[in-house]
């Protein structure tokens, strides 16, 4: 009447009741072993109910299938290393958990699919075709985003290393080979598959490893010292030329709309062209908190730039520097744009003016209603 | 009715077809299949294979431990290594060689002995194995960057913690695929009752598992977000030890060693054509072994103390007994019925019984050490007599693992290890075991304390102990070596098998 | 020339004893030992602190959930009164799924999804209202430990929804052994929350 399988689950459970009833008369704290046993207790009910309920799975039909066959699949394996890196991320960094989150869903998403692809029809040819038609939507934009990011990155970190004549080279090279290869490809169409197959696994493995080569060995080393000095970083708005700021600067404007003024440095003298008015003025007005572009135009002989003073900045600080923008150090005739964008209105403690580095008693006013 | 199906045959010979199919594909061919297996053999091998290495590593380890201990003015490690290398010899022990070497004999073989197709979920088990695999590396990296309980480095620390969840998951998972296995997919008109012995062993050890491992986890998550974040009131990495250091001793190591009796009783019982007295009292003392459940989850230790009182006495018994003799009651149930089988039809033992019974044995005296420690009076708590406790289990599960390679293998492989071998390799393999353990018992008594290596003085000849213990766990590494060696040999070039798929599974009526 | 449409035969019909209920109730104990071993370490913490006077001083309590501390209890009975939907809606999934019906399978198992989400969203908004800090202490870190492993299984319930909604969907309406151990997994859960409920938000 009842089966070996209840009675095992019945007998853990009426055991874990006795030690229970054991624990209370003998031990004062009961927190610790009381609770546990009790779950143990909840546990064990549980699976006795479902013994009951499946009868241990015992069945008398002779035709009934007991089990089947699961074909062989990589979605176990790329489950685990998802689960692995979302383990690993806890501790680590939260890339490392939303990678292997992101991981974890696209594999647990393949393995439901195949799971159930494998039961659409009795024909295995169909449930395959069922499979990639859900699916190769999905996975053939993705795996080719992701690989071209693989290639892009490893390309970069090679430019990275290497320096910039090399850098040039590679380039050509590297142009020229696909180039070579795309035409080989085109005036040889009947070439057999393994062939170009093998081609672009050799391009891409061999910028995938120089990418790591080049990873592992860093970057090189005027990068490093302009990261470590922030040679890029931030705008040098005195009056000397900067080595770093005022590099290849820019001295044409191609795109002219939007444009809120234009500041002139004529003849010594700063002024402000504002569309609508005739006379040049000493003061603009710019919109709060909206990009506004102005132009600067140096027509004075020598180079200089334009500098906007965008107020102290919020700190206790007294001694804090003013915030500063500015152009770089342009020749005369040339002109360059600047984009303000400022936050709060114009004030006795915020006042903005725009002038010339080296020359400030050279200034127009900037009002922000 | 006979417990014999043909699909087992169509298993064997579909296994066999298998493995001559596996040898004439390409060797990436090969890696690609066995990383993609959802067939139960692979994935039992998968697990037995690394098992194996991982078992040479451990008793690498162990002798390791032994030979430091030999002298206390020279060292072979530092003392931060060594602190290291004996929460990894334990670690190791458990979770990284008997724990999935057990499973993995159960995944290989319950399958074909319940008349299955396959697991029930077997790319679920292959997920559990990698989830293992990965978890047993991770704590390896985290160990050899001082990052173990105790560790120094606090990242390697919360690498040691996350790598042991995974593991602890792994685990959890394979054990649901064969509890799933054994309770739903045996074949028409298969009972539990009518099940083999080991396929229920399998059942048993794998409810238990299901049922402390995640009492583990429980302790370990804890433990885990408190290092991570706040550092103190867990005690930090010293405290690792203290809250999870219960799954790594008795009762709840005794988990592991349930399938060597469903091991033992499978072969004697294809020894006696299936003619087993009081069948149903293997499955009762198989189940009485899991009662060490009920003490495991409570995560406490029960001890015995024969000084004051009657009532006093008595308060502290019950308890000891109940948590501690129910167990050891199940292992003498199984091995007395064992022998009366053997009485009864005088059956000649065959190769696999030697170290299959042997390792019954191992299993049998680490339990009765275990409730000699738990007794007060003898003063052996802290000292190597638990080490020893420790190991008896763990190499009696290696030594009745070698049984079952040697009694199913050849059912599975079509081929046979040469018997005396396998006779050859149990004996040294019990060797090995009562080296590496019996001299603790001994040092035990004289208070030689576990978890150091020098620094401890006491009357006798300490020497002598710890080089027989190091001397143990170096032939232990040998003998798993050699019958590493031997399987490999023998299941691809050795005389082809006669045994029959009968011989899979016992005669239930006899 | 062949011009009928070549029906399919349906997958194999393999008609197993309810493996798939049978691993959700595993899956069920793991949870419940999962988190009984967590609720057993909590109460043996708040058995060892130290008594301290109630603010009106009328009675001695055990110093564990911290004075300025306020367990916003509108949240979490709403998440035990969810659960009780969240089974309802799992057991109305089973029933239609027994009368295949896979349009009330469906909408069912879209409910218990939102449920879920319900449920993810008003423990979000517990943290949010109780605005403590993981590191301030013990109680905190043992909290956050606790309830972030009811929320996990919660997610692992919602994996379980979704496998259960797409197979409805994907024409499979009728297998049953998935909608009932999804229930049952259901049950289980709203069980396990039940005990947490009682443990950290009304006893404190």
């Amino acid at each position: 009447m009842f089966s070996t399988g209840f009675k095992y689950f019945f007998g853990v459970t009426v055991l874990s009741v006795v030690a229970l009833v054991m624990s209370v008369a003998l031990f004062k704290n009961l927190a610790l072993i009381g609770v546990a046993i009790t779950f143990l207790i909840a546990a064990g009910a549980l699976l006795t109910g479902l013994a009951i309920i499946t009868s241990d799975g015992t069945t008398r039909d002779a035709n009934v299938q007991t089990s089947d066959m699961t074909t062989q699949s990589l979605w176990p394996l790329v489950t685990g290393i998802g689960t692995v890196f979302l383990a690993l991320g806890l501790v680590t960094s939260s890339i490392v958990f939303f990678g292997g989150v992101v991981v974890l869903l696209a594999a647990l998403s393949e393995w439901m699919i195949q799971a159930w692809s494998e039961r659409a029809s009795s024909d295995a040819s169909h449930n395959a075709e069922a499979r990639k038609r859900l699916l190769n939507p999905i996975e053939f934009p993705v795996l080719a985003a992701l690989g071209l990011g693989v290639v892009i990155f490893a390309f970069s970190r090679i430019m990275l290393t290497v320096d910039k004549s090399t850098g040039a080279v590679l380039f050509i090279v590297v142009g020229t080979l696909v180039l070579v290869a795309g035409t080989l490809f085109a005036i040889k169409p009947n070439m057999k598959r393994s062939v170009g197959a093998a081609i672009c696994a050799l391009g891409a493995i061999g910028i995938i490893a120089g990418g790591v080569a080049s990873a592992v060995s860093g970057e090189r080393e005027e990068l490093v010292l302009a990261a470590e000095e922030g040679h890029f970083t931030h705008k040098e708005c005195g009056p000397e030329e900067s080595k770093y700021f005022d590099k290849l600067k820019e001295e044409t404007l191609s795109l002219r709309s939007a444009v809120s003024a234009t500041i002139i440095y004529q003849d010594g003298e700063l002024i402000a062209n504002i569309q609508g008015l005739n006379k040049p003025q000493k003061s603009i007005t710019v919109p709060r908190s909206n990009a506004t572009n102005i132009i600067f135009r140096n027509a004075t002989e020598g180079e200089f730039r334009l500098v906007v003073d965008l107020g102290k900045p919020k700190t206790e600080d007294k001694d804090s520097h003013h915030d500063v923008d500015c152009t770089q150090l342009i020749e005369t005739g040339g002109e360059q744009s600047l984009t303000l964008n400022i936050p709060k209105s114009s004030s006795a403690d915020n006042h903005y003016k725009l002038f010339i580095a080296g020359a400030e008693d050279k200034q127009i006013e900037v009002v922000v209603p | 009715m006979t417990a014999i199906d043909s699909s087992s045959s169509t298993a064997i010979s579909h296994s066999t077809t298998a493995g001559s199919t596996t040898t004439k594909s390409s060797f990436l061919g090969t890696i690609a299949a066995y990383l993609m297996a959802t067939d139960h053999t692979r994935i039992g091998r998968l697990l037995i294979s690394f098992s194996a290495i991982f078992a040479i590593g451990a008793a690498a380890e162990g002798a390791l431990l032994g030979a430091e201990r030999i002298s206390s003015s020279s060292s072979l490690v530092d003392a931060g290594i060594l602190v290291q290398l004996f929460s990894a010899f334990r670690f190791d022990l458990i979770f990284a060689v008997g724990a999935p070497l057990m499973l993995g004999i159960a995944v290989a073989i319950v399958p074909m002995q319940i008349g299955a197709r396959s697991l029930a979920f077997a790319r679920g088990a292959q997920f559990g194995f990698y989830l293992w695999l990965f978890g047993v590396v991770l704590v390896g990296t985290s160990y050899l960057n001082n990052g173990g309980p105790g560790g120094g480095n606090a990242d390697m620390v919360d690498l040691f913690l996350v790598g042991l969840g995974l593991v602890i998951a792994g685990l959890t998972v394979i054990s649901a695929s064969i509890a799933t296995t054994v309770l739903t997919s045996r074949r028409a008109g298969m009972t539990l009752m009518e099940a083999p012995i080991f396929s229920w062993s399998a059942l048993i050890a794998s409810l238990s598992l299901i049922f402390t491992l995640p009492v583990m986890a429980g302790a370990l998550i804890f433990v885990a977000v408190d290092h991570t974040y706040e550092r103190a009131t867990f005690g930090a990495t010293q405290g690792v030890n203290a809250w999870i250091g219960w799954a790594f001793t008795a009762p709840q190591i005794f988990i592991i060693a349930i399938p060597t009796l469903g091991i033992l009783a499978q072969i004697v019982a294809t020894m006696t054509r299936g003619k087993q007295p009081l069948r149903a009292g293997l499955f009762v003392g198989v189940g009485l072994m899991s009662v060490t459940v009920i003490g495991s989850v409570t995560q406490s230790s029960f001890s015995a103390n024969f000084s004051g009182g009657l009532s006093e006495i008595a308060k502290s018994l019950v308890p000891f007994l109940f948590f501690n003799a129910f167990s050891i009651l199940g292992v003498l149930v199984v091995l007395g019925l064992c022998l009366l089988a053997l009485k009864n039809e005088k059956a000649k033992p065959t190769a696999p019984f030697v170290p299959a019974f042997l390792g019954v044995g191992m299993v049998l005296t680490g339990m009765v050490g275990n409730a000699a420690h738990k007794i007060s009076n003898f003063g052996l708590v802290n000292t190597v007599f638990e080490e020893a406790v420790l190991v008896y289990i763990c190499y009696g599960v290696l030594l009745s693992s070698l049984g079952a390679i040697a009694h199913f293998g050849p059912r599975i492989w079509g081929r046979e290890i040469p018997s005396a071998a396998v006779v050859g390799l149990g004996l040294l393999g019990f060797v090995a075991t009562v080296l590496a353990s019996l001299p603790y018992f001994i040092a035990g008594f004289a208070d030689q304390p576990s978890g150091v290596a020098d620094g401890f003085n006491y009357s006798g000849p300490a020497w002598l102990w710890n080089s027989l213990v190091a001397a143990g766990h170096s032939l232990m590494a040998l003998v798993v070596l050699l019958s590493v060696a031997l399987a490999t040999k023998s299941f691809r070039s050795g005389k082809v098998s006669t045994a029959t798929s009968a011989d899979l599974y016992e005669s239930v009526n006899g | 020339m062949n011009t009928s449409a070549t029906a399919l035969g349906s997958g194999p019909k393999v008609v197993m004893r309810r493996p798939t209920l049978v691993l959700s109730g595993l899956l069920s104990a793991v949870s419940a030992m999962l988190m009984g071993s967590m609720l057993a370490i909590w109460l043996d913490f708040r058995s060892k602190a130290p008594l301290r006077e109630s603010s009106d001083g009328s009675m001695m309590l055990r110093d564990w959930l911290p004075e300025n501390i306020k367990i916003p209890e509108v949240a979490t009975n709403t998440m035990m009164m969810t659960f009780v939907i969240t089974c309802v809606m799992a057991q109305w999934a089973v029933y239609s799924s027994r009368r295949n019906d896979p349009k009330h399978t469906s909408l069912a198992l879209g409910v218990v999804l939102l449920t879920e989400i319900a449920l993810i969203n008003a423990q979000v908004a517990i943290y949010l209202q109780m605005d403590i800090a993981v590191r301030d202490g013990s109680y905190m870190m043992m909290f956050y430990a606790v309830t972030a492993t009811m929320l996990t299984m919660i997610v692992i319930c919602m994996g379980f929804t979704l496998l259960a909604l797409f197979r409805s969907i994907g024409g499979r309406a009728g297998d049953r052994d998935l909608v009932s151990a999804h229930a049952l997994y259901c049950y289980a859960i709203a069980v396990i929350f039940a005990a947490v409920w009682f443990v950290v938000y009304v006893q404190k």
